[in-house]
């Protein structure tokens, strides 16, 4: 049978909405079979501080404590433009509520920040909205892992890998690495990508990018910062 | 010399009592409760927004003059009987603990205020739930002791305030601004978090309407110093579950309902006309402004003046009005009086 299939007014309803159960018992009383479905309440009935107590508790994220909701982040974000549900002074507010559920479903969207900072510039309170969403983004990273989509995954670890053993960044490293890391390698030799090694080689990026060195005392700070990757 | 009339020992009343006194003029301080200090006192103000300074400390300083003064006479539990007016003032009956009839050249009407009764708006469960209480009943929680659930005495481990109470509401016939409420519960919030310092704090509001230099005095520092949590969105209903009570709402901000359970609620009950006000205003044909406060006949000449010449109005007797700006217009009252009077200095 169709899902909600025993509704009436069924259309009136959303598919995520309706919780269908094999065995139900409610109050004790067996319930099974035609009474078996149920509407999920719209209503938040337990707030999860979890999420809010980790976050303001974090150095780079204490500043979540002066947002007041003005909307000057989300307003300004350049995600926000190209998706509609990532909306920066939401995902605090959801922290701050209790609203845990909301944060673990949209995950995937939190973790969308480009860190272009525009938000942290644009506040008028002088939160620092760009490291407060990636402070939510690391501990959905603990407490979702698995709702990180595979290529954020992979930029993400390719990005910590980087810098864990060469102390700096290089983009055509990283592209490749993050294309490899997917199986995706087949991507580096597309005629776009052709055209760009080869202005590269031209200008001499390349050989830039291939002997960027290390940064100073790198030999004796790597393991602090391969401890922290 | 001549004497002047204050009604009402507020702290406009005290202040304009006081400056005329000090002006040298005679004072006729008539107060119907058995104490002075009005709203302060009443409740037992501990600290005042927006500066944090001890209530019983300001209370004090501002009681000590009137008592000591000569030409203070401070009549307690006294109240206004008849009025006639008289070439040059009003011959005015006093009742109650002091009982005579004077004549007084100018009248200063300083009644103040009184809070808005949650029991006239249902949907709060006030007197209903014990663990619904005012603002003004935290205070003197915070003033005798720790504050505490009163259903059983235990030590609250969340704290909602409600704003907007009584006030900003048709439903309930008050359609204007209390003006000091959102900063007296963020003042609260601030205080309460020294005494708990896990509790999850958190206020409803429509608007937080910390205006001028509250902004960053209180409603900043409550979220920043005291992670007191803002959300937006008026309580529809309080009901009670497992013992607590349990506020219904829409967040407004994210569109979604919302049934959470507090330990103790705070009702930021905005404030009325004191009980008296109408029946005080008939007595020296003053006239009201539509809310029921005395109007103000001239606000950008004197916000003193009412439409009687010789009767005066201070404090929040005309409308809403902080202890700073009670202060103030008790002296703005005082002054109105002696160019009333004619009072010039004399070298």
């Amino acid at each position: 049978m169709a899902k909600g299939a025993g509704i009436v007014e069924r259309s009136l309803v959303r598919d995520a909405d309706i919780l269908e159960h094999e065995n139900f018992v409610l109050d004790g009383i067996d319930v099974s079979g035609r009474w078996n479905t149920m509407l999920k309440s719209r209503v938040h009935a337990s707030r999860d501080l979890q999420a809010w107590d980790a976050v303001r508790q974090n150095l780079v994220a204490t500043s979540i404590d002066r947002c007041i909701q003005c909307g000057m982040c989300t307003a300004g974000c350049t995600v926000a433009h190209e998706i509609p549900d990532f909306n920066p002074r939401q995902f605090i507010y959801w922290v701050r509520t209790g609203r845990t559920e909301e944060l673990k479903q949209q995950a995937n969207v939190v973790w969308r920040c480009v860190g272009c900072y525009v938000c942290t510039h644009h506040c008028p309170k002088g939160v620092n909205t760009a490291e407060v969403i990636e402070t939510i983004g690391q501990w959905l990273a603990t407490v979702v892992p698995n709702r990180m989509d595979p290529a954020f995954h992979a930029n993400h670890h390719a990005y910590r890998r980087q810098l864990a053993r060469r102390g700096r960044l290089s983009l055509p490293m990283l592209q490749a690495t993050f294309l490899r890391s997917l199986g995706r390698q087949h991507e580096l030799w597309s005629p776009e990508m052709q055209k760009t090694v080869l202005k590269m080689l031209w200008d001499g990026r390349a050989f830039k990018a291939l002997a960027m060195g290390r940064p100073r005392r790198w030999r004796k700070n790597r393991r602090h910062v391969a401890a922290q990757a | 010399m001549a004497k002047v009339m204050v009604i009402g020992a507020g702290p406009a009343g005290l202040r304009a009592a006081e400056s005329l006194a000090r002006f040298g003029l005679d004072v006729l301080l008539v107060e119907q409760a058995p104490y002075l200090g009005g709203a302060l006192a009443r409740h037992r103000y501990g600290g005042l927004m927006p500066y944090f300074d001890s209530g019983p400390q300001v209370l004090k300083a501002m009681t000590a003059v009137v008592t000591d003064h000569a030409r203070v006479t401070v009549c307690t539990e006294s109240q206004v009987g008849r009025v006639e007016s008289t070439d040059g003032g009003f011959q005015v009956e006093l009742m109650g603990q002091t009982a005579t009839e004077e004549h007084v050249q100018a009248v200063i009407l300083a009644t103040g205020f009184t809070h808005f009764d949650p029991r006239r708006d249902a949907k709060y469960g006030y007197g209903l739930f014990p663990d619904v209480i005012t603002g003004a009943e935290l205070e003197e929680q915070m003033a005798a002791g720790p504050v505490h659930r009163v259903s059983n005495g235990a030590i609250p481990e969340s704290v909602a305030f409600i704003y907007c109470v009584g006030s900003r509401d048709r439903q309930v016939g008050n359609t204007y601004c209390s003006r000091v409420c959102c900063a007296v519960s963020t003042k609260q919030g601030i205080e309460l978090r020294q005494q708990l310092p896990q509790a999850r704090i958190v206020m409803f509001y429509m608007d937080v309407r910390t205006y001028g230099l509250w902004e960053d005095q209180l409603y900043w520092r409550a979220q920043e110093e005291a992670g007191i949590v803002y959300v937006k969105g008026r309580v529809a209903e309080i009901t009670q579950h497992d013992g607590r009570p349990l506020l219904k709402g829409e967040d407004t901000l994210i569109r979604g309902p919302f049934e959470w359970e507090f330990d103790l609620v705070v009702l930021a009950t905005g404030m009325e006309p004191a009980a008296g006000t109408a029946a005080l205003a008939a007595k020296f044909g003053v006239e009201r402004e539509p809310h029921g406060f005395l109007r103000q006949a001239k606000p950008m000449v004197s916000a003193a003046i009412t439409n009687r010449p010789g009767v005066f109005v201070a404090g929040a007797a005309s409308g809403p009005k902080t202890v700073e700006d009670s202060v103030m217009e008790g002296d703005v009252a005082a002054m109105a009086v002696l160019e009333h009077l004619g009072v010039k200095a004399t070298p």
